[in-house]
C-alpha cells in the first residue's frame, strides 16, 4: 500500500510505500509513516488486517481520531482501500493499491510546441527583432511630417516594452506554475500576433482599396486578427499550464470570443448612425492603369441603390416614431 | 449663421464693414426723422411670440407688421418656424402697441425668401399699405422691431442696395439689427416698407426681405379663394423642392468655368451666386505642399432650430510633395480624404447617412469616390449628398475635391455629380 501525505493544496507532498502490516502511523520516530503535524498523536493511528483479506485503519487512543476529508465525521475505524482519504490532526492522507493503474501520461503540447519552431533560440531573436522592424516601418510609412528615426525607433521601443510586459506576466505565471520562466517564449508568441496584426491590416487596405466594393474586407481581416489572437493565447496557456490541447484552445477562444461579444455589445448601439460611412477609403499608390475602375456611369448606378437605402431607412424611422408614440 | 460669419473671412468683406462703421455714426446721434417715423408709425408694429402649450410661456419672440385692414400681417417665416414644424406644440399670439395679446394663424408662408403672411382677428389696426420700393442707394431708412424683448424701437439706417452674388435677393440695411427685430418693418421717412428685417451679420452690417417678395406673398394669401394648406410643412417642402429645381438647373453646365490648380483643371463659381476663395501653403516643417480652392452658396434656408438647408459647397485641395515617397504621400491623401462629412443634424430632422465608394475612371484621370447621402425625415423628397473623390495614380501629387448639396432632390443631386466629375481633368501640358 501506498501512503501519499498531502498538503492543504491536495498536491502530494510526500508518498510512502507499506509492505508490512501492521503499520503505524504517528508523530513518533519509530513508526512507519512519520508525520510532523502538532495535531497528531506521537503513535496516532495502526493499518491492520481486517481478517478478510482488507486493510483497516484504527485509531490508537489519538486526542484528534480519524476524519473524513470530506465530511468532517470523526472515527475509530476507517477500512482502507486504494483510492480513501483520511484526516489526521491536520494532514491529509490518501491510500493507493501500487497495483491500481494509471492514465497514461499527459502529452506536454506545451514541449512539443515549445521545443518545436518557437522556442529555437535563432527564430525568436528573427521575430522579434523583425517586430520591430516592421513597426518602425509601420508607423515611418504612416507618419506625413518630417520624422527622425530616433522619434520613430523610439515609438516602436515603447510598444515592444508594452508587449515585454505583458510577457513578463506571462513568464511570472510560468515560473509559479512550471517552474519555468521561457520569457523569450512569451515574448515571441506576441509578437508574431502583432506582426500579423501588421501585416494583415496592410493587406486589408490594398484590398480594399482594389476591390471596393462587395467584400467586407475589413470583417475578413478582423477575423484573422481574432483567430490569431485566439493562437497566442492558446500558446502562452500550452507553457503555463498542463491543459489538455483541446482544452488550451478552448479557453483561449471562450476569452477572445467574450471580449469580442462585450466590445461588439458596447458599439451595437451605434450601428446604424456610422453605418456606411467613408472610413474604410484608403488611397494606394498603384499606376492608374493598374486601378481596376468603373465608368462614372456605372458607378452612379449603384449610388442609385443609396436612395432606396436612405427611403428604407426613413420609413422604418417612421414607424419606429409611430410606435413609440 | 455659420456661413455669415464665413463670409465675413472673405478679405473684401472688411471693407463692406470699414463703410458700416462710418455711416452707422450719424445713426447714433440721433434725428428729428427717426422720432417722426416712430411717432407716426409705431403703432403698426407687433411683437409676434411663439408660445409653446404646455408650458404656457413664450419660446420665441420676433416682430411684424399689419398690411391690411383685416388682420393681415407679415413676419419672417423663422420668427414662427416652430408653429410650422410642431403645429401640435406650439402656438402664436400678437402684441399690438396697447399691449393687448391676439391669438395669430398662420396663412402663409414663403420659406426661401424667409417669409409668413399671419391672420389675426382684425381691431382696427393701422397698417402699411405695400407698394414697390426702389430707394437710391444711401437712402435714410428706419428699422422698427422689439430688439430683445426690449419694447418696440426704431433703428436709423440706409439702404445699400440689392446683395451681390446671392441666390435669392435680399437688401444689404447698414444699421443695427438685433434679435427679435426679425419680421420687423424697414420703411422710409415716408412709411414707404422697403424690406423685413431678416438676419445681421454683426456691426451694422444687416439683411431685410425686399419688399416685392413680400408684396407677392401677401397677394398670394389675400387672394378670393385662397386656401390656407392643411400641412404649412408639406409647403415648405414643395417650395424647397421648386427653389432647388430652379437653382441646380445649370449647375455645372458645359459652360462652367475651370481653373488650374497644380496640374489640374477643376470647375470654380459654377453659378453667380458662388463666392470662391482659394489659399496655398507651404511650410518647412511640413514636407509637402497645399492649394486650396473653395466655393459656396452666401445663402442658407432656414427650416428650424435644428435644420437648415440650401446650402452648395465646393472644395478642391491639391497636395504635392518633393520629399515623401509614394507610400507616404499617399498616407497623406487617405489622412486628407476621410474623416469629414456631413454637418451635425439631429435624428429627428435626417436620417443616419449611407455610404457608397467606388474607383472611377474619366478620360485622363482615375478617382477614388465617396458618396454619401441622407434623407429629410418631415420634407418628403428632399436628400442631402456628400461627394468626394481623389485623384490616383500620380506618385508625388493628387487632388482631393468636394461637392456637398443639401435640400436637393436626389435626381438632381445625382445629375450635379455627374457634371461635376464630367469637368474634373488634367491640366492641359
Amino acid at each position: 500500500m501506498i501512503v501519499e501525505i498531502l498538503d492543504r493544496r491536495g498536491t502530494v507532498r510526500h508518498r510512502v510505500r507499506l509492505v508490512a502490516f501492521p503499520a503505524t502511523i504517528g508523530r513518533g520516530y519509530g513508526n512507519d509513516v512519520i508525520l510532523d503535524d502538532r495535531y497528531v498523536d506521537p503513535l496516532h493511528a495502526r493499518l491492520e488486517w481486517d481478517g478478510h483479506g482488507g486493510l483497516v485503519l484504527v485509531d490508537q487512543g489519538s486526542v484528534n481520531l480519524l476524519r473524513d476529508p470530506a465530511s468532517g465525521q470523526r472515527t475509530r475505524q476507517l477500512p482502507v482501500r486504494s483510492g480513501v482519504e483520511v484526516r489526521l490532526g491536520r494532514t491529509t492522507l490518501r491510500f493507493l493499491d501500487p497495483a491500481a493503474t494509471l492514465e497514461p501520461a499527459l502529452r506536454d503540447g506545451a514541449v512539443g510546441e515549445a521545443d518545436g519552431p518557437i522556442a529555437r533560440p535563432l527564430l525568436m531573436a528573427a521575430v522579434i527583432l523583425g517586430t520591430g522592424v516592421l513597426l518602425t516601418l509601420n508607423s515611418w510609412l504612416g507618419k506625413t511630417d518630417r520624422t527622425r528615426f530616433s522619434e520613430l525607433a523610439g515609438e516602436a521601443l515603447i510598444a515592444l516594452l508594452m508587449v515585454m510586459v505583458w510577457a513578463g506576466g506571462w513568464a511570472l505565471v510560468n515560473r509559479i506554475t512550471q517552474q519555468r520562466f521561457r520569457f523569450p517564449e512569451h515574448l515571441t508568441i506576441p509578437c508574431v500576433v502583432l506582426s500579423g496584426y501588421i501585416v494583415a491590416s496592410a493587406v486589408e487596405e490594398w484590398l480594399s482599396f482594389l476591390v471596393p466594393e462587395g467584400i467586407a474586407w475589413g470583417t475578413l481581416i478582423a477575423g484573422i486578427g481574432l483567430a490569431l489572437t485566439v493562437w497566442g493565447l492558446a500558446a502562452h496557456l500550452a507553457r503555463v499550464s498542463t491543459l489538455s490541447r483541446t482544452a488550451q484552445w478552448l479557453w483561449s477562444l471562450t476569452v477572445v470570443g467574450a471580449l469580442t461579444g462585450v466590445v461588439t455589445l458596447a458599439n451595437s448601439g451605434d450601428q446604424p448612425e456610422f453605418a456606411g460611412a467613408n472610413s474604410a477609403s484608403q488611397l494606394k499608390p498603384l499606376p492608374a492603369r493598374w486601378i481596376p475602375t468603373v465608368t462614372p456611369a456605372e458607378f452612379l448606378t449603384e449610388v442609385d441603390q443609396l436612395k432606396e437605402d436612405v427611403d428604407q431607412l426613413n420609413d422604418r424611422m417612421a414607424e419606429r416614431d409611430a410606435e413609440a408614440e | 449663421m455659420s456661413l455669415v460669419h464665413r463670409a465675413l473671412r472673405i478679405p473684401g468683406a472688411l471693407a463692406v464693414l470699414g463703410v458700416a462703421l462710418v455711416t452707422g455714426l450719424p445713426a447714433q446721434a440721433g434725428s428729428p426723422d427717426a422720432a417722426l417715423v416712430y411717432r407716426r408709425f409705431a403703432a403698426r408694429v407687433v411683437k409676434i411670440q411663439s408660445i409653446e402649450k404646455r408650458s404656457g410661456a413664450k419660446s420665441a419672440i420676433g416682430s411684424g407688421f399689419f398690411v391690411s385692414g383685416s388682420g393681415h400681417v407679415v413676419t419672417n417665416y423663422h420668427v414662427v418656424s416652430e408653429l410650422i414644424n410642431r403645429p401640435e406644440r406650439y402656438r402664436a399670439e400678437l402684441v399690438d402697441g396697447g399691449e393687448r395679446s391676439r391669438t395669430v394663424e398662420v396663412l402663409a408662408i414663403d420659406v426661401v425668401h424667409d417669409l409668413a403672411v399671419l391672420q389675426a382677428e382684425p381691431a382696427g389696426d393701422p397698417w402699411f399699405a405695400l407698394a414697390p420700393a426702389s430707394p437710391d442707394r444711401g437712402t435714410r431708412l428706419y428699422s422698427m422691431g422689439h430688439p430683445h424683448d426690449l419694447g418696440l424701437s426704431i433703428v436709423e439706417g440706409t439702404y445699400n442696395g440689392l446683395l451681390e452674388h446671392t441666390l435669392y435677393p435680399k437688401i444689404h440695411f447698414t444699421g443695427s439689427i438685433n434679435p427679435g427685430m426679425s419680421g420687423g418693418p424697414t420703411v422710409s421717412a415716408e412709411g414707404v416698407v422697403v424690406g423685413v428685417n431678416v438676419s445681421t451679420a454683426g456691426e451694422q452690417v444687416s439683411f431685410l426681405v425686399p419688399v416685392d417678395r413680400v408684396i407677392a406673398l401677401v397677394g398670394e394669401a389675400t387672394r378670393p379663394g385662397y386656401v390656407r394648406p392643411d400641412s404649412l410643412l408639406r409647403t415648405v417642402a414643395q417650395q424647397l423642392l421648386s427653389y432647388q429645381d430652379t437653382y441646380l438647373a445649370r449647375l455645372f453646365a458645359d459652360s462652367t468655368r475651370t481653373v488650374t490648380l497644380g496640374g489640374y483643371q477643376v470647375p470654380t463659381e459654377p453659378a453667380p451666386f458662388f463666392k470662391c476663395w482659394g489659399d496655398a501653403s507651404h511650410s518647412r516643417t511640413r514636407p509637402y505642399e497645399t492649394i486650396e480652392h473653395q466655393c459656396s452658396t452666401d445663402d442658407y434656408v432656414f427650416i428650424s432650430g435644428e435644420q437648415w438647408s440650401g446650402v452648395l459647397t465646393l472644395q478642391h485641395t491639391v497636395l504635392s510633395t518633393r520629399d515623401l515617397n509614394r507610400f507616404r504621400f499617399y498616407s497623406l491623401l487617405t489622412s486628407q480624404f476621410s474623416g469629414d462629412g456631413f454637418e451635425f443634424q439631429g435624428r429627428e430632422v435626417v436620417t443616419p447617412q449611407r455610404c457608397t465608394t467606388g474607383n472611377v475612371r474619366q478620360p485622363g484621370l482615375a478617382l477614388t469616390t465617396v458618396f454619401c447621402t441622407r434623407r429629410y425625415r418631415k420634407l418628403d423628397g428632399l436628400y442631402d449628398v456628400f461627394f468626394k473623390a481623389a485623384t490616383l495614380g500620380d506618385p508625388s501629387s493628387g487632388l482631393i475635391t468636394t461637392l456637398t448639396l443639401s435640400g436637393v432632390t436626389f435626381e438632381n443631386a445625382r445629375r450635379v455629380v455627374e457634371r461635376f466629375l464630367a469637368s474634373l481633368g488634367r491640366a492641359p501640358e
